[in-house]
């Protein structure tokens, strides 16, 4: 019976080409450089097409994880990060009615932030991870760098044109909030807000993929 | 009368002085060729003049970048070309060399020199009237009336058994073995280009009965294959020489099929490709029991073409796929890896002991018939966010539009029992719904989309639209079979897609910000476009496809049809 659905939901997937998933990064950061972060994957402008391609396999020969494994990957990852040092206040939202997926913590430096953003990476070497730092403050120059180590162009463009859709309608947003007003930003994008102490950025999923656009910033607050 | 007999004469001379050139440069193919490909210039050029298209706009761009590279082409007719006769590609092969040719006929010799000169010198060698330029192993051979460029490709499978062979043709003990590989191969090239050039062979392709049986004067292109399984088995061997090793000695009859030709044709209201496959006698038994299946006659009465978009219709014999499929394996890999021919056939004889086919075929009886009846557009719920001023996000529900499609699919079979046991357990495990006279699948809710069984006349329906299975079972729907009668009851395979139909249910706001877009899918609503491929059902030992696309009448001939919409796609660039 699973096998008959199977054939059937591939059928009506067919012509619900264009995909969109949205991921929002948003950052509170205190001037001794503790803070909090919540990640958010939006997935629910797409749950049709989602909730046909989970009754299947694979789809353009990529596997389809179940709502089992999913489930488990959002426990081993909340259970990653609740044993990282200096996180606290673990907490994880999987709606699997609407695919929506957040996790939040509190973390005491930004050290301990790198180390939440790669318990949802593959990489398990400590050097490795310390290389590919994806934050940075300094405490005493007040100078906050968000990093993007990931030159996805070349893959990109081995990518099938089928699988480039679902980038087409993508976005990848990062909000950081501080205690005191932003003197300076690096990235063209950026938006800050009238009380001069949020920057917003909003990238679609293909440029950041192919490398025309960027959620890096160098953010210079007043001292 | 008497005024039209001088006319009528003249015209039958004209038309028997085209056929005679065409056969002329024909009789120059070999007998031996493996595949013969053909345009056939003088039937495209009633359909689309020159000069049409040199008016058109992909004409112009195509003269403009002629022009970039320095050439003197104010026409297409300067390059040299008789435009008006067939040209001819061939393909010939043998067990150490195969050669690639292409063979033109030439209106002007002087012209096609001068573009042939437009790149900077060649070294143009003349022999008996005829010219050579010899480049990077190809032969480019001509005379005032033939064009022929040929290269070649030596078979590395071969030279690599006979080592001691090609040793002998050394002419210097320095030569090296790519020197004497690439010196063999330009030779042998040359005494052929100057052969079909100069000589006529023995015995032409025309002494080809397969070949002269699939050729058709209004075709605007042609290709034939000789055999698919020698072409495919020297291509295999010559390259890959890994396949020796497994034990692999032939692939010659791992396809079942010997000569393949298709024929491409811009009728007045339609195009259409046609090919024709011709099975070996080995697989032919196997075949006839595959296709040796009556269409499923009741589907008709659930049919309506008012209500389809698109269709697929099915009709083979499950009883006998199951049965020849395992001894069609057998056969094939018995052949190519002879070492395991026993164990392959013990393979698909304990395959056949373990399956009831006449049952699995009361179950599944082959036939399959799926219908787009509409696709419609559903307003469909999703959370996003917002965000205030200070970039404080809040939660907002939103709404898009999604498309739907609305189905049929009817299963022939004969066994309602055993299927309505199987909805049975889904009842019994909440996968399905009984609704009276039919059932319901329980899906997830956050699909757009509903799904119904029902079971009726030897029909395992399964629709996205209740009203629909309602009137299945009440029987109130209404049949209308039209023009595809003939394709039910004729083919074993038709995929019918109404090209127009389901462009007009799509928005226009989705398309209309592209320009280029917007003027194609504009032209695909206002003109009656359908696409249907068949497959004929196996007969004499041949299996033939037809892949057509209906044009819009009144709009001079399909070619003209498709061509002037691409024109006006290019003149929105």
């Amino acid at each position: 019976m699973r096998y008959f659905r199977k054939i059937i939901l591939l059928l009506i997937s067919l012509p619900l080409l264009v995909s969109c998933f949205e991921v929002i990064e948003e950052i509170t950061l205190h001037k001794n450089g503790s803070g909090k972060i919540s990640l958010t994957l939006n997935l629910s402008q797409s749950k049709s097409k989602i909730s046909s391609i989970m009754l299947m396999d694979s789809i353009n020969g990529h596997p389809i994880p179940s709502e089992s494994d999913i489930i488990s990957f959002v426990k081993k990852t909340t259970e990653k990060i609740k044993n990282t040092a200096g996180v606290s206040i673990v907490k994880s939202k999987l709606d699997l009615e609407n695919y929506l997926l957040t996790f939040s913590c509190e973390f005491k430096n930004v050290e301990a932030l790198n180390q939440v953003i790669a318990a949802f990476g593959s990489n398990k070497k400590p050097s490795k991870i310390k290389a590919q730092k994806q934050f940075d403050y300094n405490t005493s120059t007040q100078h906050f760098t968000r990093s993007y180590h990931y030159d996805l162009s070349k893959e990109f463009e081995k990518v099938k044109q089928a699988d480039k859709h679902i980038l087409k309608d993508a976005s990848f947003t990062t909000i950081y909030r501080f205690d005191q007003e932003i003197s300076t930003t690096s990235n063209p994008l950026s938006h800050i807000s009238p009380n001069k102490k949020a920057v917003f950025i909003k990238v679609s999923g293909s440029t950041l993929v192919s490398g025309e656009n960027t959620i890096k910033n160098n953010i210079q607050l007043i001292k | 009368m008497k005024k039209k007999a001088p006319l009528l004469i003249l015209f039958l001379l004209a038309t028997l002085f085209t056929s005679a050139q065409s056969f002329y440069l024909e009789s120059k193919i070999p007998a031996d060729s493996q595949v013969v490909a053909s345009i056939n210039g003088d039937r495209t050029l009633e359909l689309l003049s020159i000069n049409d298209f040199e008016k058109s706009d992909i004409g112009k761009l195509f003269l403009k970048q002629l022009k970039k590279g320095n050439s003197t082409i104010e026409s297409v007719k300067d390059f040299g070309f008789k435009l008006n006769s067939k040209a001819y590609y061939f393909h010939q092969t043998n067990d150490s060399i195969s050669s690639h040719n292409f063979i033109v006929q030439i209106a002007n010799k002087g012209n096609f020199e001068k573009q042939l000169l437009q790149g900077g010198k060649k070294n143009i060698e003349l022999l008996n009237g005829t010219s050579i330029l010899q480049q990077h192993g190809t032969i480019t051979a001509w005379n005032n009336e033939i064009l022929v460029i040929s290269s070649s490709q030596l078979s590395k499978s071969y030279f690599d058994t006979n080592k001691q062979r090609l040793k002998l043709q050394k002419i210097t003990e320095e030569e090296s073995t790519w020197e004497l590989k690439k010196r063999l191969k330009t030779e042998w090239t040359r005494t052929q280009t100057l052969k079909l050039l100069t000589e006529k062979p023995t015995r032409s392709i025309l002494t080809n009965k397969s070949y002269i049986s699939s050729k058709n004067n209004k075709a605007s292109a042609s290709v034939w294959v000789n055999n698919y399984g020698e072409l495919m088995n020297v291509f295999l061997q010559g390259n890959l020489k890994s396949f020796r090793n497994l034990g692999i000695t032939t692939f010659k009859d791992m396809y079942g099929i010997n000569s393949v030709n298709a024929n491409l044709f811009f009728n007045e209201t339609s195009v259409e490709l046609k090919t024709t496959m011709h099975v070996n006698q080995q697989w032919s038994n196997s075949f006839k029991e595959i296709y040796n299946k009556k269409p499923h006659k009741k589907f008709n009465k659930y049919f309506n073409k008012d209500n389809t978009l698109a269709y697929m219709n099915l009709t083979l014999s499950t009883e006998g796929l199951l049965k020849s499929y395992p001894s069609l394996i057998a056969d094939t890999y018995g052949n190519i890896i002879p070492a395991y021919s026993q164990e392959t056939k013990l393979a698909a004889e304990f395959f056949n002991l373990l399956l009831d086919e006449q049952a699995i075929d009361e179950l599944i009886g082959g036939d399959f018939l799926f219908v787009l009846n509409d696709l419609k557009q559903k307003e469909v719920s999703y959370l996003s966010y917002d965000y205030d001023e200070n970039y404080k996000k809040k939660e907002v529900k939103k709404t898009k539009k999604e498309f739907v499609p609305d189905f049929t699919f009817m299963i022939g079979s004969e066994n309602e029992q055993f299927v309505k046991k199987l909805l049975r357990i889904g009842i019994k495990h909440n996968y399905v719904d009984n609704l009276s006279s039919y059932y319901s699948l329980v899906l997830p809710k956050k699909l757009p989309i509903n799904l119904f069984v029902g079971i009726k006349d030897d029909i395992v329906f399964l629709t996205s639209s209740e009203k629909q299975i309602q009137q299945i079972m009440d029987g109130s729907i209404i049949s209308n079979i039209g023009k595809h009668k003939k394709a039910f009851a004729k083919n074993a395979m038709t995929v019918y897609i109404n090209g127009t139909e389901i462009a007009k249910r799509i928005p226009q706001e989705m398309y209309r910000s592209n320009a280029t877009l917007d003027s194609f899918m504009t032209k695909i609503c206002t003109n009656n476009l359908e696409a249907q491929l068949s497959t004929s059902k196996f007969k004499n030992n041949k299996i033939h496809t037809s892949l057509k696309i209906n044009t819009p009448e009144k709009k001079g001939n399909s070619l003209q049809f498709f061509f002037n919409m691409v024109n006006e796609i290019v003149s929105k660039k």
